[in-house]
Formats: C-alpha cells, structure tokens, sequence
C-alpha cells in the first residue's frame, strides 16, 4: 500500500510521517516502539497521532490495504480537525465502496 | 458514481457505470440519467435494478446478458487533453473527463493532487514527448510507468 503514490503523497504532505524498524534492539527505534509498547518482531502497525500522542484514529493493524491506510488518514485528519483534501477524500470513498461493493448499469440515450 | 467506461452492445453506443449503491441508490442514478437525456434505455446487472428500472423504463429496461464492447476512445474527454497521460484513480478520471465535457466549463483540477497538478503541468509543457497513455490503467502502475 505504500507504493500507491497517492497515499505517500498523503504520508509526507499532510502528516509528519515516522518510520520505526521493529526489529532493532536498544537503539533509538527501539526505544520509539518500547514508548508505542508495540512488541520486536511483530507485523507492521500504524498509529495516526496528534502531536501530544494522542491518537487520532484507531491503530492499523491487520488491514494492509490502500483502504485500510486512506480510510485511516481521513479518520485522523477529520479528528485534528484538519481539512480532508478532495483528492484523499476521492481515494478514500473509492476504497470504501469498492470494498462494500459496487454495482453496475449500462445506460443508452436510444 | 465510481466509474464508467464508454462502449457499445447490440450495435448501441452505451455507457457502463459502477457505482455505490449505498450512497447512490439505483433510482436517484436512473432518474438522473433520465433528467439528462441519458437513459432512455438500462441494461441492468441485479432484480431490484430491473424492477426499478421496469417502472420507469419499461420494456426498455432488460437484464444484461451479453459483455459491452468497451469503446476504443473511453473517456473521450480525457483522450483529447494532456490528462490522458496523467495516472489517475477511477472516480478522479471519471470526474475529470466530465468536467471536461463540452459546455461545462469545469476544471479538472479541483480533482488531482498537489503533486498530479505538478505533473499535469509538465505534461502541458512538454506535449510532444512520448508520455504513455494512462487512461483505465491502475495509478500506481501509471506512475511506475512514467519516463524518468
């Protein structure tokens, strides 16, 4: 999911992202995730956080998808009260409803 | 609406639409496809659909059975400006060739993201170089695929 260019765009403009190894021990990251109390070795999460570490939307933990992360980004920026960008909005709507699912019609003007 | 893709089936010029059924009930997309001049006959894909569609539409609303051919020129607006190379998502490719529909007047740009704008305006630029079409390909795959 981190390969979609809109949700990096989203990551590095819209929020301060950090990234922490989970795999370290007794370096900074580790002291970062022993903070989290996130466990070494474990799958990946995200935390969508205000700057007093608040959390602003729940943790990911198991939806790695590009609706799992939008639909997170918009939950959080909507929390911080800050604008939601049409162009994240969009993402997120499409990811939902695709995920709920969608219908089809086929339409003629004859 | 989340989609839609220009084509043709039983020699008719159609247009395909997917769309959200809970934020856009069959009926509010029918009626505003009739307001339009834009359904004067449905192909539809569930029961409900057709039993809405029956009752506004008549014998002119039938259970598609067969594949529409996508047209070669989907999303004709787009395919005639530089956006036709820009990696777009579903909805905002739908939502642009729209605006750019003839008399619309409508900016695409409300739609793209700093950073697709940035790259729009590249593609204004530099009309003539070999950008590769991006239309009804996925964005990421659009964007891995752009020259660097």
């Amino acid at each position: 999911m981190l390969s979609h260019p809109l949700l990096v765009e989203a990551a590095e403009t819209l929020f301060v992202p950090c990234a922490i190894r989970n795999n370290s021990d007794g370096d900074a990251d580790a002291k970062v995730r022993e903070h989290f109390r996130e466990p070494a070795w474990n799958n990946p999460v995200v935390h969508f956080l205000a700057a007093d570490e608040t959390a602003l939307a729940p943790k990911l933990t198991a939806d790695w998808s590009v609706h799992g992360l939008a639909t997170g980004m918009v939950m959080a920026l909507t929390t911080g009260k800050q604008a939601v960008p049409d162009w994240l909005a969009l993402l997120a709507d499409e990811e939902v409803a695709r995920r709920r699912g969608l219908e089809r019609a086929v339409f003629s003007q004859a | 609406m989340i989609a839609t893709r220009a084509g043709w089936l039983d020699k008719v010029e159609i247009t395909e639409v997917w769309f959200d059924p809970k934020r856009l009930p069959f009926a509010a997309l029918l009626a505003q496809g009739q307001r339009t001049d834009c359904a004067q006959s449905v192909w539809t894909t569930t029961a409900t659909q057709l039993e809405t569609a029956r009752q506004v539409l008549g014998d002119k609303a039938t259970p598609l059975a067969t594949e529409p051919k996508p047209d070669r020129e989907a999303k004709y607006y787009l395919l005639q400006s530089p956006l036709r190379a820009l990696p777009m998502t579903a909805t905002q490719a739908t939502r642009c060739n729209a605006e750019l529909a003839p008399g619309r007047n409508g900016s695409p740009e409300r739609w793209l993201s700093p950073r697709q704008l940035e790259l729009l305006a590249k593609l204004r630029r530099e009309p003539k170089k070999p950008w590769p079409l991006a239309i009804d390909v996925p964005l990421p795959r659009a964007w891995a695929a752009l020259p660097r």
